[in-house]
């Protein structure tokens, strides 16, 4: 039972690490992470798969130490193999496909997570020799320590440990469970043999020198770069890099600054010049470079919003004093919260809104470009004020996803502040919006050149010459084009991000049409929800009374639940960050509180009188309509009442794991026959419904059709698993 | 192989034609550019037969504007998307409309050596022979014309027309590959010429020996990128060759028209030294030691974003291999106020043109072409 325990706690912990790694190794955006968490969640239902077809009588308690000895290399190997997997291209700098990026991060996820899959399926034998309903058990102990590895990771190694000195010791403690496991048996695998192997992991974890020589030798092999220091942090892998007297700052390997004049830290000029007196000011994202050019205005207070603590103090120790200085200017206040949040709170707080962040490719970033953050962004201008936003725009030629994509945040922009204007510079598009008149944008050069600044890409001049009249009309009318057409980016419809993921896609397929993709429509889900339904019932009538249908029905509807357990999470967390902010503890809260729910959900189950496991999988379905069809409701109740939102939406979190983890001993009892192979079978299942839920529900449905319609989808989807399971249950109970 | 003259209509009568439609469409549309939906059908909108093919049996042609060559079946297009094989009649799906227009510094180009301080009126549509890994253009250069949603309605008189009433001296094709769009380059600069205006051209030099002999008339400047030093580094960074640019560079030289070089230094890819130092000595052997040179600064685009701004050191330690190798006038570029950026006179070594950026701070060259200070001409186009 410790050994199961132990799975859970591995395979989690090895998850969330290696993810991170994968995310810098890839452009993190969200079809990275879809892609990341889909690899993760089929490859170890192969394994479960796997694992359950092995004949029973080789499964023994040696046959589990042997798996655990084997994680070692295993997980060793796939760490340096994702630290490695980025920059496979050509060239140093180069961005992975996402057929590549497919491969490595199966090839890096697949030799351990084949193991921990089958270890699953090993347990689920082991335990059913010496107790009944062992794979409801099973479940149990995995999520056990998946709770314990959830809350290590969030609270301890995040901020404390490498990935080295983690999976080091993650890798010395399987070690050592081997060695407990084939202590007094007839094993092959001596626990000798373990020891030493968990010593050898032991020796970096006891020795952080080594570590961090290790850790810094993958982060240079896997960047081709001279990186002079480096620190992860909770929120990323920040490093330092010198080259040829140069020194480059990046965040998760995207180049944020260097320590040479650059042309995009100056466009906080456009937004400062665009107010007559910009006495306060927020500033979000830009780093230090973007901090002291705007100090060269008449600023009185700046505000710097930022998350990372750990990050600005790591900048601040590496950067040269010219970097560092303003971060200790008495007129910079750095407030370490999310800015989102901050901006909510506020009111008439700033002159000048300045938002420096990088295009919107992941739903975090995309916060700062809806009409909810536009709308309170213009409650925390002061009279008169002013918000400067933008996006890369490489000429104004809006074509396809760009297209839609500026067109949505105009959009977004437009309804939220009452004039605004388009400024295509620097190769991108610069939306001035204020609280008063339009800003005389022929104005801006000659109040630039009143301030009399050191400047060098945005001067009177440049801004003269790219804020031509032929270059004004032609943005103008591109964009004012784009936002007839395209859908407005929303906090509960993020369709920036989505466009943001197939404009990725699209370089590596310039010519290939991704428009198809639109046919998903909040009709069309609803209509293929529908169906589904329909197709359920149809089966269930027609089918229900075979001798075969339950197990195969019992199987869908695992598959269906674990699609919507993944969905309701997701969108809970879509919900949260919008409405609380991305605050890091609450999400890591969030996520144990997901694990905890399955364990005590699958325990609660599994003392339930069998006959009932019908009925119960019956009304689990029912309940996860009844939880999706009022999540609507729910996140609009957390959004009118912030400070209710984490118990509101974690109460929901807590509720759809809850019902998942009860519904797996169900579904174990009603499939009938052998305990072991039904709980592998439908541990797969369920992974494999976890895996389409994350990909469908993140990277489609809510960004193209929306939170409440996803969520309704959802409820229809539940009824639709409700209806395989009537005849089932029925015959289950006579 | 069709040529120049060889389409159905006569070339002068077909410009005569444009200009007529032109000016009527500038009358109606006084205020702005129009732009017009994309025609998803085929682009049929911008439709002019294309000039240098070669039709074979069973409807093939084989296209002779640029070194690919590229045998296109019926119903297929080239290699650049934008020239398309109808029944064995080989088009040009790029003529008379723009994807992209803007008012440009010349200096933005760049061209250092022409016209200091004039404004450009820029033309981009869409396209490329080529497929850099670091096109900023790339949402242009790589697609199809069918792709693009609004297109800015643009026959080659109404460019002529718009260029003026904007003030600028110099009509530029640019943003992607112009040889692309040869046939509307090239009745655009006819007609630029005629009303008195300099017609640039911003290319990769991929573009074979008839065509460029042909178009060279009708141009005032040309600048050519060289992506690298290497057949291999053209071959896997841009899916192209070396040689056919080489030729180009040499063959403007030859021309007489003014030729700038830019040279994109990428940090770690193709900022060797041994490399910069065989490309410049090969210029000066080529065109001589008067062409100038632009060593100018990465930023992260398109597959390599991952890459940080060129280091300005290693810029400054290409212009110094350049200098020695015997060029004189070797720039530093997108690094604003850097001393790269200026002039020197090769004579007397005075900064004969201050440039900040784009900006002309200063200029002492005489109105002939001339060093103000020591006399000695310097190479370019000065009025």
């Amino acid at each position: 039972m410790a050994a199961l325990v132990g799975v859970g706690f591995t395979a989690l912990l090895y998850q969330v690490i290696l993810t991170r790694e994968l995310i810098v190794s890839f452009v993190g955006n969200e079809l990275i992470i879809g892609i990341i968490l889909l690899a993760w969640l089929l490859l170890v239902a192969a394994g479960s798969a796997a694992g359950a077809r092995l004949p029973d009588r080789r499964v023994t308690v040696a046959t589990l130490a042997g798996t655990e000895l084997a994680l070692a290399p295993l997980m060793a190997g796939g760490l340096v193999l994702a630290r490695l997997a980025g920059e496979q291209g050509d060239f140093p700098g180069e961005i992975a496909s996402p057929t590549t990026a497919l491969v490595l991060t199966a090839a890096s996820l697949a030799p351990a997570c084949l193991v921990l899959g089958a270890q699953f399926a090993l347990g689920c034998k082991l335990l059913e020799r010496a107790a009944p309903r062992a794979a409801g058990r099973v479940y149990v102990l995995e999520a056990t320590g998946a709770v314990a590895s959830g809350v290590l990771f969030h609270f301890v190694i995040a901020d404390h440990l490498s990935s080295v000195v983690a999976v080091a010791a993650l890798v010395a403690g399987n070690c050592a469970l081997a060695a407990w496991l084939s202590a007094g048996g007839r094993s092959r695998v001596t626990p000798a043999a373990a020891c030493a192997l968990g010593a050898i992991f032991l020796v970096p974890v006891g020795w952080p020198g080594l570590a961090h020589r290790v850790d810094g030798a993958l982060i240079r092999v896997r960047s081709r770069r001279d990186v002079v220091a480096w620190t992860n942090t909770r929120y990323g892998l920040w490093t330092i890099g010198r080259a040829a007297g140069q020194l480059a700052c990046a965040h998760d390997g995207v180049p944020l600054f260097t320590d040479s004049p650059e042309p995009g830290a100056e466009i906080v000029h456009i937004g400062l010049a665009a107010h007559p007196e910009p006495r306060r000011m927020l500033l979000i994202g830009g780093g230090p470079p973007a901090i002291r050019e705007a100090l060269k205005h008449p600023v009185e207070r700046l505000d710097y919003a930022e998350l990372d603590r750990e990050g600005i103090r790591f900048i601040a120790r590496h950067v040269p004093e010219e970097l560092a200085r303003p971060l200790r200017d008495p007129r910079v206040h750095l407030r370490f919260t999310d800015g989102r949040a901050l901006v909510k709170a506020s009111r008439r707080a700033w002159d000048v809104i300045v938002t420096d962040l990088p295009d919107p490719t992941t739903a975090v970033i995309n916060r700062y470009y809806t009409r909810g953050f536009f709308t309170e962004a213009a409650r925390a201008l002061r009279p008169g004020g002013v918000l400067l936003t933008g996006l890369s725009s490489p000429r104004a030629t809006l074509t396809g996803e760009r297209r839609l994509l500026v067109g949505g945040v105009w959009r977004a922009l437009s309804r939220a502040l009452p004039s605004q204007a388009v400024l295509p510079v620097q190769e991108s598009l610069q939306f001035l919006a204020t609280l008063g008149p339009p800003v005389d944008v022929a104005g801006l050069p000659p109040r630039l050149g009143e301030r009399d600044l050191d400047t060098l890409f945005v001067t009177p001049y440049t801004l003269e010459a790219e804020l031509n009249p032929l270059a004004l009309a032609i943005a103008g009318e591109a964009v004012e084009g784009a936002a007839a057409d395209a859908p407005e980016n929303t906090d509960f419809r993020p369709i920036a991000y989505h466009l943001q993921m197939r404009l990725w896609w699209r370089q590596f397929a310039p010519r290939e049409e991704l428009g198809w993709l639109d046919a998903v429509t909040a009709r069309s889900v609803r209509q293929a929800t529908w169906i589904a339904v329909a197709l359920a019932l149809i089966a269930a009538l027609v089918a229900g009374r075979r001798r075969g249908f339950a197990p195969v029905a019992t199987g869908l509807a695992i598959a269906l639940i674990g699609l919507l357990e993944m969905g309701v999470q997701l969108a809970v967390l879509f919900a949260f960050q919008t409405i609380a902010g991305y605050l890091y503890h609450q999400i890591g809260l969030l996520m144990t509180l997901n694990m905890l729910g399955l364990a005590v959900g699958a325990w609660l189950a599994g003392r339930l009188p069998g006959r009932r496991s019908g009925a119960i999988l019956a009304g689990i379905c029912a309940l996860f309509a009844l939880v999706c069809a009022g999540m609507p409701w729910l996140m609009r109740a957390a959004a009118a009442a912030p400070p209710f939102a984490t118990a509101l939406l974690g109460g929901a979190a807590l509720l759809a794991s809850l019902l998942t983890g009860a519904a797996f001993p169900a579904g174990v009892a009603l499939s009938g026959g052998a305990q072991s192979r039904a709980g592998a079978r439908l541990y797969a299942l369920d992974l494999v419904g976890g895996a389409l839920g994350a990909a469908a529900v993140s990277i489609v449905l809510v960004p193209l059709t929306g939170l409440d319609v996803t969520a309704g989808a959802l409820a229809v989807l539940a009824v639709a698993a409700l209806a395989l399971l009537v005849p089932a249950a029925l015959r289950a109970r006579s | 192989m069709s040529g120049p003259g060889d389409g159905a209509m006569d070339r002068r009568e077909m410009l005569r034609l444009m200009l007529c439609s032109g000016l009527a469409l500038g009358g109606a549309a006084a205020v702005g550019l129009t732009g017009c939906p994309g025609d998803a059908a085929g682009a049929s909108g911008g439709l002019r037969e294309a000039m240098y093919y070669e039709k074979l049996a069973g409807n093939v042609v084989r296209c002779g504007l640029c070194p690919r060559t590229c045998t296109v079946r019926d119903g297929g297009r080239g290699y650049c998307g934008v020239r398309e094989n109808r029944g064995g009649t080989y088009y040009s799906l790029v003529h008379g409309w723009a994807s992209t227009v803007n008012l440009d510094p010349v200096e933005k180009k760049p061209l250092f050596h022409f016209l200091p301080g004039s404004r450009a009126f820029s033309i981009g549509t869409v396209g490329c022979n080529m497929e850099c890994k670091d096109c900023q253009n790339w949402e242009i250069s790589q697609v199809l014309p069918e792709q693009i949603d609004r297109r800015i309605d643009l026959p080659p008189a109404t460019a002529v027309e718009k260029a003026g009433e904007y003030g600028a001296e110099i009509v530029a094709f640019t943003y992607n590959e112009p040889s692309v769009f040869y046939e509307f380059m090239r009745d655009t600069s006819e007609l630029a010429q005629a009303a008195d205006l300099r017609a640039v051209m911003i290319s990769n030099g991929y573009l074979n020996r008839r065509p460029m002999l042909d178009l060279a008339p009708h141009l005032d400047a040309i600048k050519i990128d060289l992506k690298g030093f290497t057949d291999d580094f053209y071959r896997d960074y841009c899916a192209g060759t070396i040689e056919p640019v080489k030729e180009s560079i040499r063959r403007v030289s030859a021309l007489g028209k003014w030729l700038e070089i830019v040279y994109l230094v990428v940090p770690t890819v193709n900022d060797g030294l041994d490399g910069i130092r065989d490309m410049a000595g090969w210029l000066v052997r080529a065109v001589g030691p008067d062409v100038p040179l632009h060593f100018t600064r990465f930023h992260p685009a398109y597959k390599l974003t991952r890459l940080p701004p060129t280091p300005v050191e290693t810029l400054e330690a290409c212009r110094r291999a350049a200098l020695d190798q015997g060029l004189h006038y070797v720039y530093v570029g997108n690094v604003p106020g850097h001393p790269g950026e200026n002039t020197f006179c090769a004579g007397c070594g005075a900064a004969v043109i201050r440039r900040r950026g784009y900006q002309i701070l200063e200029r002492r060259i005489n109105a002939d072409g001339t060093c103000a200070l020591c006399g000695r001409a310097i190479p370019g186009v000065w009025s």
